[in-house]
């Protein structure tokens, strides 16, 4: 049963990340940009928080350091979005390009970055956020072992996140406008709305729930940070796709993706599959390979919004 | 003759937003090199522009040996390009091609030396396009994201190929793949001799004869016209009976085929160069894109901006001296890589610039 519990636990671990930045892709989309930079925000973000994590230890402990690493990571995935939104908004370049050349800068730049100041392109950070029990919620049965034990505040973060979202693009005016400018940009601008202001805060909160999302991966994963989020941003694109650009659907595809990379990360500790005495690369590749097969079966391209990946310019048809 | 009139002037504003992007992306990342290391960046940043010059004949030879799987990767990725398909495939299709040339070279004792590098580089261009044949099928007939498609596969290239290479042909001190037999290295054609001590081999030979196949068959060929009909206008190449799957099938397996051949003729120029067991991609594979897109995605342009990017690759290795990490130039490519982007924007504003400024001219002749 412990066992069972763990997996679950994992299963969060890696599910929440990939949530919030597929939520990231939706907010961008659903604004009408295109933005296959999430991989580069998710590493950014990350880099950021863990580099101020590493800069500051000793210093704070806890949750509050965790915190303010968190608004750290927000601040840069929302700094390195915007020369995203430039691009493809006020400048009106090719957004498909623009976002796979912060793909590329990001790892990069980090690595450099790493290097002059650390010497090392590896940062090491000391883990003291994991909340080892919540006193009373952790008695719940089941619940309490999966949600209240050995637990981050991150969980709770990234299911806030995305009961707002939800609640922000279906329930509120400015998510009315926001998707409005992704599917038909011409209608809001006809009323009065700012396209371009809507599609920048659409890409700009991307890059804040990458950011989030960055950070949040790598904390209950690892300890140290090389620089590389790998592909998990790309992932992200994908279940943000298959989604449909909508939060709840979101929520269950990464916690499907969640499932396959807990497998592919902890393959020796399940009986079963360990005795299948495939190597750890087949569980690596797993999530990759069941992303093509479910693209292979799936159309739903009908769903996207429409405008997405057209660049906007007042007055046209 | 207005026609071609028309055409240079294209090709003029291609290249000057293209050249623009440089210098931007140049005069951006120098700014970068001199907030971290503000004493160290001025000398640095002139080494890294010196480039394959600065050692001589050397280092022009190292330049020519890296130019040629750049060419064929922007080949691969501008192919597909003037078709409308964005290819980020070509990473996995090198990787795999690299993997298919080495374990030739190195396995495959038994076939004569003196084609063994052809079998090699026909092994890897394969393998190259068995990669392209999901996105490619995905693509054109399960009507799935070709970038997304592409991008899992390249992850999925990179985990076979550790699976395979640590199976197969590792070696554990390298933590790479065996050094391949000395006689699968490509025919050096000379190039030792004119360029001692470097990389340089018939490799550049044969991406230059690949420009060359590649841009008959875009330029000179029905079949290339259709190809870039639907690259520009989907709609009215279909109506002009262009089979669109097809089209995207098999550009797909072209593009394959190049990127494949392109990481053969990397790892099979140069004795040390392995591949290694790693999980990252090979760096050089993601020069790709922005190879294809200086080019402003024409063959002939690819073998400039692959030049450029050899030029810089070589540059790089002589930083190191000046406190610079050899990612600078991982982190300058990206940088152009984003200016690429803009590069159709400048293209677009020169386009609009000399528009307004004809019809002034115009206006101005009538009076």
């Amino acid at each position: 049963m412990d066992m069972i519990y763990f997996l679950c636990r994992q299963t969060l671990n890696f599910a929440i990340p990939l949530m919030l930045v597929a939520l990231g892709g939706v907010f961008s989309v659903q604004s009408g940009v295109t933005n296959i930079g999430l991989e580069g925000m998710m590493a950014f973000g990350a880099f950021c928080g863990i580099l101020f994590l590493n800069l500051t230890e000793g210093l704070m402990v806890g949750q509050i350091h965790l915190i303010i690493a968190i608004l750290v990571a927000i601040a840069a995935g929302i700094l390195i979005s915007s020369v995203h939104a430039v691009a493809a908004v006020s400048l009106r370049a090719n957004q498909l390009i623009s976002g796979a050349a912060i793909s590329n800068f990001a790892p990069a730049f980090t690595v450099f970055t790493a290097r002059i100041i650390l010497g090392a392109s590896i940062i090491s950070f000391k883990n003291t956020f994991m909340i080892n029990e919540v006193p009373i919620l952790s008695k719940i049965p089941i619940i309490g072992d999966i949600f209240f034990q050995k637990a981050y505040i991150t969980t709770f973060l990234g299911l806030a996140v995305l009961g707002i979202s939800a609640f922000v693009l279906y329930k509120t005016r400015f998510g009315l406008r926001l998707r409005a400018c992704g599917e038909f940009p011409q209608a809001p601008d006809s009323v009065g709305i700012n396209v371009i202001k809507m599609r920048y805060i659409g890409v700009l909160i991307s890059g804040a729930l990458c950011g989030i999302g960055g950070l949040v991966y790598v904390i209950p994963n690892a300890t140290t940070f090389n620089g590389s989020v790998y592909g998990y941003g790309f992932l992200a694109l994908a279940v943000m796709m298959l989604g449909q650009w909508t939060p709840i659907k979101v929520l269950w595809v990464s916690l499907f993706f969640g499932v396959t990379m807990t497998i592919s990360a902890a393959y020796s500790a399940i009986p079963f599959l360990n005795s299948l005495g495939l190597s750890a690369n087949y569980f690596k590749a797993l999530p990759y390979v069941l992303t093509l097969i479910i693209l292979a079966f799936t159309r739903n391209s009908s769903k996207q919004p429409k405008a997405a990946g057209q660049p906007f310019e007042k007055g046209m048809r | 003759m207005k026609n071609k009139n028309v055409r240079l002037g294209n090709m003029v504003d291609g290249v000057g937003s293209s050249l623009l992007a440089i210098i931007c992306a140049l005069i951006f990342g120098f700014i970068v090199m001199l907030a971290f290391n503000p004493s160290q960046a001025w000398p640095a940043f002139l080494s890294l522009l010196s480039g394959g010059a600065a050692t001589g004949s050397k280092g022009i030879g190292q330049v020519l040996y890296y130019m040629a799987p750049y060419i064929m990767l922007g080949l691969s990725v501008a192919f597909s390009f003037q078709t409308g398909i964005f290819n980020m495939g070509a990473t996995g299709q090198f990787t795999v091609g690299a993997l298919a040339a080495i374990l030739v070279g190195g396995l495959c004792g038994d076939i004569p030396a003196s084609v063994r590098w052809i079998v090699a580089l026909l092994a890897a261009g394969a393998a190259g396009m068995l990669w392209a044949v999901v996105p490619g099928v995905l693509k054109a007939y399960c009507g799935a994201n070709e970038v997304i498609a592409c991008i899992m596969m390249n992850y999925i290239a990179m985990y076979v190929s550790n699976e395979v290479i640590y199976n197969f042909y590792y070696d554990q001190t390298l933590v790479s793949t065996k050094y391949v037999l000395s006689d699968s290295i490509l025919p050096k054609a000379g190039m030792d001799k004119l360029f001692p001590d470097s990389s340089a081999g018939s490799g550049i030979l044969i991406a230059l004869l690949f420009v060359i196949i590649v841009y008959v068959i875009l330029y000179k060929t029905s079949f290339g016209f259709g190809l870039r009909a639907s690259g520009k206008n989907l709609e009215a190449a279909r109506y002009a009976g262009v089979s669109e799957k097809k089209n995207i099938a098999t550009v797909m397996l072209i593009g394959g085929l190049i990127a494949g051949i392109g990481g053969g003729i990397l790892h099979l120029s140069s004795i040390t160069k392995t591949l290694n067991l790693a999980e990252v991609f090979i760096p050089e594979s993601s020069y790709a894109l922005p190879i294809a897109l200086l080019a402003c995605n024409h063959p002939i342009g690819v073998v400039f901006s692959a030049f450029f990017m050899a030029w810089l690759t070589v540059g790089s290795t002589l930083i190191q001296s000046n406190g610079f990490p050899t990612e600078t130039v991982t982190m300058l490519t990206a940088i152009i890589f984003y200016f690429s982007a803009l590069a159709f924007v400048f293209k677009k504003g020169i386009e609009k610039f000399k528009m307004k400024r004809e019809l002034e001219n115009a206006k101005g002749g009538g009076k």
